[in-house]
């Protein structure tokens, strides 16, 4: 009978206040070298898991912010093209910086009101333009002669990049 | 009961903590040094792209090509990937590359690039509207106002004092171009003879100029043509003496003599109405101007040649042009 309240208390001591970290040796038999195993395990599980997240962490981190920097494009000329009733507009762009550039999107905003023209997401796909490489970009967009644009180039690291242009 | 924490069980575990610990503070360390050293290779571009100072200027010549000058005003050694001519008018785009070793200026100093160095280049078209764009590789963009195609005009991005247009509200804004169309003149090239084209050969210069502007002008004495030699570093300057203007008669086909005059500091030139032409004469080229000394005359040898023109417009305003002529060989 003592055995067995002894037992119960031991029990709740294992799983309710004291865990797996402390063995209880003498009670219930429960090896020394499994307590160590079971802690050492714990102890890796748990590191791992802070080192895959840090890890993580320091990677994101470093494609996004530490290698933004990196980052740099000049709009070199926006060619309002006189092709099918006004509705071509080319940008050229050329990757003056130090990394790979992924463009994700591209806005056309007209400055008066800034009202949002078009923009260009999904079917850019993630356009990359290499290191000292120049692109041309033929825009579908029709455009209104006279008129002052706006227009946004916003990269996979989140950088943005514009330029204003009047259309002739 | 009693409960114990074996110390060699804690002993390892805290080992093998540690050993994660480091490796995440190196992690961490490098991440941040990284992100420094990032950092500070931009700030060091960036300040490179600010100190970076390019000046251009656009020379359009007789034939509608264009001689271009750039100059590294800057500190850092420049490279040059692209030049654009905007077509205005036409609202065309071009861009070309600059010939292999012209690419790379060195600081504070000039390269001339000539437009048929430029492989693809066209001539421009005359009275269109054009801007001229460089880029350099460190991503600034060096642009020039935009100019009319006619010979001699100049795009620049220096201030005013290049224009060729005065912006000075006692100076005319009158443009004049040298006529080389021979429907118009009969001396439509530089020439050593009034009225026809003789090569040009160090005597007196004739030179025909048509008024493009929307007001009459005169021509005052102290408008100059002037050859700087390319051979050597030397220079000579002919004073305006005379004005000619020439009618083309259809029955004899032949241009007759209509008018003339000589030009002094008490007699002005002719009055010089929108659209007309005029032959000028310029006494013999000399390093001092006027003087009939042989020994400052001017030799055989190959020259830029410019006009100086200098009078006043019928709303009063003071008249001064500078027109690019050309290369002469003599």
């Amino acid at each position: 009978m003592v055995f067995r309240q002894k037992f119960k208390l031991g029990f709740v001591f294992k799983y309710f206040k004291v865990s797996f970290l402390f063995s209880i040796k003498s009670k219930f038999g429960a090896t020394p070298v499994i307590s160590t195993v079971i802690l050492v395990g714990a102890v890796i599980v748990a590191f791992s898991f802070v080192l895959v997240f840090t890890n993580q962490w320091i990677k994101v981190s470093r494609y996004y912010d530490v290698e933004g920097v990196y980052e740099r494009i000049v709009i070199e000329d926006v060619w309002f093209m006189p092709l099918q009733n006004n509705r071509v507009i080319r940008l050229t762009i050329t990757n003056v910086g130090k990394i790979d550039v992924k463009i994700v999107m591209i806005l056309i905003f007209k400055k008066d009101g800034n009202i949002l023209v078009k923009s260009y997401n999904s079917e850019l796909d993630l356009y990359v333009i290499h290191e000292a490489v120049s692109i041309d970009l033929v825009l579908d967009t029709s455009w209104t002669p006279k008129t002052v644009y706006r227009i946004e180039i916003i990269t996979l690291r989140g950088n943005k990049f514009e330029v204003v242009c009047t259309s002739p | 009961m009693k409960l114990s924490v074996h110390h060699r069980d804690k002993g390892f575990a805290t080992v093998i903590g540690a050993i994660f610990f480091v490796l995440m503070s190196m992690l961490i360390v490098t991440f941040i040094y990284d992100g420094y050293r990032k950092q500070m290779e931009m700030y060091n571009f960036e300040k490179e792209v600010l100190r970076e100072r390019i000046d251009l200027t656009v020379t359009i010549s007789k034939t509608l090509g264009f001689t271009m000058s750039i100059d590294n005003n800057g500190h850092e050694t420049a490279e040059i990937i692209r030049f654009w001519i905007i077509d205005l008018t036409g609202n065309l785009h071009y861009n070309y590359t600059l010939p292999e070793g012209k690419r790379v200026i060195p600081s504070h100093s000039s390269i001339t690039i000539e437009s048929y160095e430029i492989m693809g280049s066209s001539t421009l078209i005359k009275g269109r509207y054009y801007i001229f764009r460089l880029i350099t590789a460190r991503g600034n963009i060096i642009e020039t106002n935009s100019i009319k195609a006619l010979p001699g005009n100049i795009a620049s991005t220096y201030p005013q004092a290049l224009q060729t247009l005065p912006q000075l509200p006692w100076l005319s804004n009158e443009t004049v171009i040298v006529s080389t169309n021979a429907s118009e003149t009969p001396v439509y090239n530089i020439s050593s003879e009034k009225n026809r084209v003789v090569p040009y050969d160090g005597r007196e210069a004739y030179i025909s100029i048509k008024n493009t502007g929307d007001a009459a002008i005169f021509l005052t004495s102290n408008t100059r043509i002037i050859f700087r030699s390319l051979n050597e570093n030397k220079s000579y300057a002919g004073i305006l003496s005379g004005w000619y203007i020439y009618r083309w008669d259809p029955d004899k086909k032949e241009w007759k003599s209509e008018d003339s005059g000589s030009i002094s500091p008490y007699v002005d030139s002719k009055v010089i109405y929108p659209d007309m032409v005029v032959v000028l004469e310029f006494s013999i080229p000399s390093e001092v101007p006027g003087s009939t000394d042989a020994k400052y005359r001017i030799k055989k040898g190959t020259y830029d040649v410019y006009l100086l023109l200098e009078g006043y417009d019928a709303y009063g305003k003071k008249f001064t042009s500078t027109i690019y002529y050309g290369t002469v060989s003599f």
